[in-house]
């Protein structure tokens, strides 16, 4: 049987692991290495170097030399992250043709997924080299807070790299995976998985049967060790600037060496309280003389420059357990994954918030990859009894009329799954709809991310309304989207064209948002009129129970009677708004009925 | 009855407010009395009621859900009672769910196939068991019978866990069905029809699973199944009101006609002396089914009047020692009229002692106890014009019951896509409440949601119409039946309506565009 191997593309490092014997098993590279950075650099020879040799070079080749790409996979040009990137990196960054990004090298462009293929096809030789037969199929690892886009960018990374890439898995899921394995538990446990790009929480249970169930997942994609290591970049520019009056950004080597020097820094105050930042004749002072940068930084500051990046960690942990509907007695055990994990206020602060000792019976660096190669055996042999039940992370809908999300699929919904809406045509012979599909968790369609247009078009000419197509949102158990139409009438399958995944700014969103209503699917309010009509005719019941009652009681008086007929055109009035459909009138008339049986329930008590 | 008191009653896990529920104070006292360690025997001692109001109570509280039996199924008493023949099924229905599981608690992995023989394959599921893909024949079967059962089983019954199973069963279960029908388990397999078929099981399995692991969630869904268990309950034992009613009819004539009959008979030698052993027989159901009605409130010596009658008779017409004399035409004139008044006069006395015991049951608050009482009442004195009216109100406030329990079920159908099931509830609302014009919109709703029969949703839309002409949303509602049903014209002609009704409405307006205008 053909092996397949499991890949951990990191930010930073990538890992890659196969199950041999059963056992799964990190495969080293030929430097010995168990983890491989996830550099990329073209030499001035025009030689691709993928690795350790990439960041050698990295001080002397900053600008053609590729790191943390997986901050721009999936990503539109205009997204405030990628502007982030544009200002921070030491390469080149520009806009390509579909709004996407591309990273240029040696005056030649690539695509984000280009780069990252030779990423995955350098993990694939290092599994080659060691298994000594060439490797075709494997299972990639990605953030769980990936959306669509970027699942998508990095499935193709996977594809271009000359890989069948059988299964895209979320990272903190196969940790789980990896710590779950072979062991016979049923545990709820809690993966805080803290890297060098992203940070993820998911909830998962290990149930009998080998059964991985993800309960709720979360996380932020543009966060981790990077904006540590950013965090003291600035310190040490701040305090050189101030030392100087020079702005080591301006000088791109100087900030590649400063990015090593932070990253390593940072990973020594895990284990040490103090270091030295130690770079000689990192710029020239501009009268003809070098000036070193020479610092001492203890774990406090450390701690003091990244505390409001590790509480964003602690609030979505917050939130993402409100979101499983668990408590923290409820997580039995706790897992670190990732390099950031090390850091001990980090391990601190998981400690303080789930409330128990962070388990540490998993590599965060491997467990990763371990986990999708387990994934990987387990989808091609028969004898693996493992079924892994993962979650979108995001809410899946589509934009309607006026600019609102409408959601289709929520968060948190047990992949593989689907939902199916039927659409109309709203203009005379329509022959095209467009369906905008979204993922996001916010009302407003404009803040969510575009997922893509999917127009349905070779529609039968009719009258509006009388074509209905019948569109089925699938995600699939690798979190991506598909979408399928129908037309309901003839049955036949609807061509969809899908146009320009990644190809829209907000701008344009928001064009279409003011400009193509005839194209937008209307909302529907039902759930709030359904809400309010149920209140308003609940309260008319009352009254009207009463009201006989009420009526006997109070009718002798002028006063009584005004009370009498006021009440009638309350109860009328609220009739007239429910029969409108109308929301906010029926939310007026709730306010007058409950006076009115406040009123009704007052008299009645005060007789009996 | 000696076995039945074996049984021992225990309060339902699911811990429901019986504050909800109509329940006489006797009721509430033998509920509260229930510890799950006391048979019914010892309730009867503990509690120092009469045996058969204890029973009475106990068979309305198992109705209703509120406790169950452990040990013995029912072998009850009463057949004629409605409210027991839905004691046993419901508790038959837990017993199915339950009994799929493997007794040792030790879980192996329980396909979710009906617990009787599988129907027969239809012929496209016989084609499908041919086709040339990676499954064993064995597998395909499961799956074909799980998926056909999709809609008609309960979570429960489809994770094939008890009603009472703790959320670690409802896990349990559902990783062991997850684990065959995950369609990952297949990875890259030829899995032709049964694609379809084992992602909606697995779909409907999540569902399951995520409604029941959830407190909220499943609290509101089994108040949603109590209130089709009680919505059952209350239909069957109605139904039943009516062979109660000419049961009770036919066993006075029949004790009457026995009576006079035992005069006749020892004069004409054809003593049929099997007329009085079922006789007794008739008495006593009559007597059970009396006290269970009654919820309890007349000791089981109710047919007092009856057996008086009875008892009296002998000394009466039998003279000792004279002889029979041969009947005769004005004898038999006078047997008759003498028969006749006799029963006339038993009717009424039942009657009275229904009335009664239905005035009881009303101010207990059993609605449908009242009604059926009544209506038995009303049956034996139909000349009884005031009884007559008290039962048709009865009738209505029980019918009003029916129709909240129908609507709070169809609401929760509706508001999680189970279309055809809310096509049901609103149907059999509509039914109870013919004049209520917002169940027939629901109704009709459904229907097409759920992709029923067109003409039984323009039905319900044409009432709703009918009984509020002047909302427009019924209009549009009505239309959209016809629109579905390809009747064009009368589409265009209701939506002309909701447009005159509400035309300067943009809701409305946007709904009617909706509807469109068909050819």
């Amino acid at each position: 049987m053909e092996r397949v191997i499991g890949i951990d593309l990191g930010t930073t490092n990538s890992c890659v692991a196969i199950v041999e014997n059963g056992v799964p098993t990190v495969v080293p590279n030929r430097g010995g290495y168990k983890t491989t950075p996830s550099m990329v650099a073209i030499t001035e020879a025009g030689k691709r170097l993928v690795g350790h040799i990439a960041k050698r070079q990295a001080i002397t080749n900053a600008e053609n030399t590729v790191y943390a790409a997986k901050r721009l996979i999936g990503r539109k040009w205009n997204s405030p992250q990628v502007k982030n990137a544009v200002a921070t990196s030491s390469y080149r960054i520009v806009q390509g043709p579909h709004n996407d990004v591309r990273i240029v090298l040696r005056e030649k462009e690539y695509s984000v997924s280009e780069v990252s293929a030779m990423v995955l096809q350098e993990m694939k030789l290092i599994a080659e080299d060691y298994l000594g037969q060439p490797v075709t199929k494997a299972v990639i690892t990605v953030p769980a807070y990936f959306n669509d886009n970027q699942r998508q960018a990095t499935k193709d990374a996977g594809e271009i790299a000359g890989l069948d890439v059988l299964r895209i898995i979320n990272e903190p899921t196969a940790a789980a995976l990896s710590y779950g394995f072979g062991k016979n538990v049923e545990k709820t446990i809690a993966v805080y998985d803290f890297g060098g790009g992203t940070f993820d929480i998911s909830i998962l249970e290990i149930g009998s049967s080998g059964v991985f169930k993800v309960i709720a997942t979360a996380g932020d994609t543009f966060l981790g060790g990077e904006d540590v290591d950013a965090r003291v970049i600035d310190w040490l520019v701040q305090g050189f600037k101030e030392e100087h009056g020079i702005d080591l950004r301006q000088d791109r080597m100087a900030l590649q060496r400063l990015k090593d020097a932070a990253e390593k820094a940072k990973c020594e105050l895990s284990s040490v309280k103090e270091t030295e930042v130690n770079l000689p004749f990192i710029i020239s002072s501009g009268r003809n003389e070098a000036l070193h940068l020479q610092r001492s930084i203890d774990r406090k500051t450390l701690e003091d420059l990244s505390a409001d990046l590790i509480e964003r960690t602690i609030d979505i942990c917050r939130q993402t357990l409100s979101d499983a509907r668990l408590g923290k007695e409820d997580i039995e055990e706790a897992i670190l994954v990732g390099g950031m994990t090390r850091m001990p206020r980090i391990q601190q602060a998981v400690q303080e918030f789930f409330e128990r000792e962070p388990s540490k019976g998993i590599h965060p660096d491997e467990s990763v990859a371990l986990g999708a190669s387990i994934q990987g055996a387990a989808l091609v042999d028969d004898k693996h009894d493992m079924v892994l039940l993962d979650v979108t992370p995001h809410a899946l809908g589509i934009m309607t009329q006026g600019g609102f999300f409408e959601e289709l699929i929520p968060q948190n919904t047990t992949v593989p799954t689907h939902r199916t809406k039927i659409f109309t045509t709203s203009r005379e012979n329509q022959t095209a709809v467009k369906i905008v599909v979204m993922q996001g968790e916010s009302d407003r369609a404009e803040e969510n991310e575009l997922l893509g247009e999917f127009i349905l078009t070779g529609l039968r000419r009719a009258s509006k309304g009388s074509v209905e197509i019948e569109v089925t949102f699938e995600i699939n158990a690798d979190g991506i989207v598909s979408v399928h139409a129908k037309d309901l009438e003839t049955a036949k399958e609807q061509s969809i064209e899908v146009t320009a995944s990644s190809g829209l700014t907000r701008d344009e969103i928001k064009n279409m948002i003011d400009g193509a209503k005839d194209y937008m699917v209307e909302r529907r309010s039902t759930e709030e009129l359904e809400a309010s009509k149920q209140e308003a005719e609940r309260l008319i019941g009352e009254i009207e129970r009463l009201f006989p009652q009420v009526e006997q009681i109070v009718a002798a008086s002028d006063f009584g009677r005004d009370a009498i007929d006021k009440a009638r055109t309350i109860l009328a009035k609220a009739r007239g708004a429910i029969a409108k459909r109308d929301v906010p009138a029926i939310k007026t008339e709730i306010e007058g009925l409950s006076r009115t049986h406040r009123m009704f329930k007052g008299v009645v008590a005060k007789t009996h | 009855m000696s076995e039945a008191q074996k049984r021992t009653p225990r309060q339902s896990p699911e811990r429901r407010d019986a504050k909800s529920f109509p329940l006489s104070p006797t009721d509430g006292y033998v509920l509260s009395r229930i510890d799950g360690t006391m048979n019914e025997a010892d309730l009867t001692a503990s509690t120092g009621l009469p045996e058969a109001q204890v029973q009475a109570s106990l068979a309305k509280l198992e109705s209703l859900g509120l406790i169950v039996f452990d040990g013995a199924p029912a072998t009850r008493v009463a057949p004629v009672s409605g409210a027991s023949a839905v004691a046993a099924r419901t508790s038959s229905v837990q017993m199915r769910a339950a009994s799929t599981l493997t007794p040792s608690g030790s879980m192996k992995a329980v396909p979710p196939a009906p617990p009787s023989a599988p129907a027969p394959l239809t012929e496209s599921e016989q084609a499908s068991l041919a086709e040339d893909i990676d499954l064993d024949p064995e597998l395909r079967k499961r799956v074909i019978n799980a998926y056909r059962d999709l809609d008609r089983r309960d979570y429960y019954a489809l994770l094939g866990i008890g009603a009472h199973d703790d959320r670690k069963a409802v896990k349990r279960a559902y990783y062991e069905l997850a684990a065959t029908f995950h369609p990952d388990r297949y990875f890259r397999k030829r899995l032709g029809s049964f694609k379809v078929r084992m992602e909606a099981v697995f779909a409907k399995l999540t569902l399951a699973h995520d409604t029941l692991s959830d407190k909220e969630k499943r609290s509101e869904y089994n108040d949603y199944l109590s209130e089709r268990r009680i919505s059952l309950a209350i239909e069957e034992h109605l139904a039943n009101g009516f062979t109660q009613a000419q049961q009770v009819e036919k066993s006075v004539e029949r004790a009457i006609s026995a009576d006079l009959g035992a005069i006749t008979f020892e004069a004409v030698p054809t003593p049929p002396d099997k007329t009085l052993a079922p006789q007794i027989d008739i008495a006593a159901r009559r007597d059970a089914f009396a006290r269970r009605l009654l919820g309890g409130n007349q000791s089981p010596a109710s047919s007092q009047p009856m057996r008086a009658a009875k008892a009296s008779t002998p000394g009466e017409s039998r003279t000792p020692g004279a002889p029979a004399p041969m009947p005769t035409a004005d004898a038999m004139t006078a047997l008759k009229r003498r028969y006749e008044e006799r029963v006339a006069g038993a009717k009424a006395s039942e009657s009275r002692k229904f009335a009664r015991q239905a005035e009881a049951a009303l101010t207990a608050g059993d609605l449908v106890a009242s009604a059926n009482a009544f209506r038995i009442a009303a049956s034996l004195t139909p000349e009884d014009v005031e009884l007559t009216q008290k039962a048709r109100g009865a009738k209505v406030k029980a019918d009003l019951l029916l129709s909240e329990t129908y609507t709070k079920q169809g609401r929760y159908e509706e508001t999680h896509g189970q279309w055809p099931e809310a096509a049901r509830s609103w149907a059999r609302v509509c039914k109870v409440c013919p004049n209520d014009a917002n169940a027939h919109e629901r109704a009709a709703n459904a229907v097409v949601k759920a992709g029923g029969d067109l003409h039984d949703g323009a039905r319900f839309a044409q009432r709703a119409c009918e009984i509020d002409p002047k909302n427009p949303l019924y209009r549009i509602t009505l239309a959209t039946c016809y629109a579905a049903a390809g009747l064009g014209l009368n589409a265009r002609r209701e939506l002309d309506t909701a447009t005159q009704l509400a035309p300067h409405d943009d809701n409305i307006q946007g709904m009617i565009r909706r509807v469109g205008q068909p050819a």
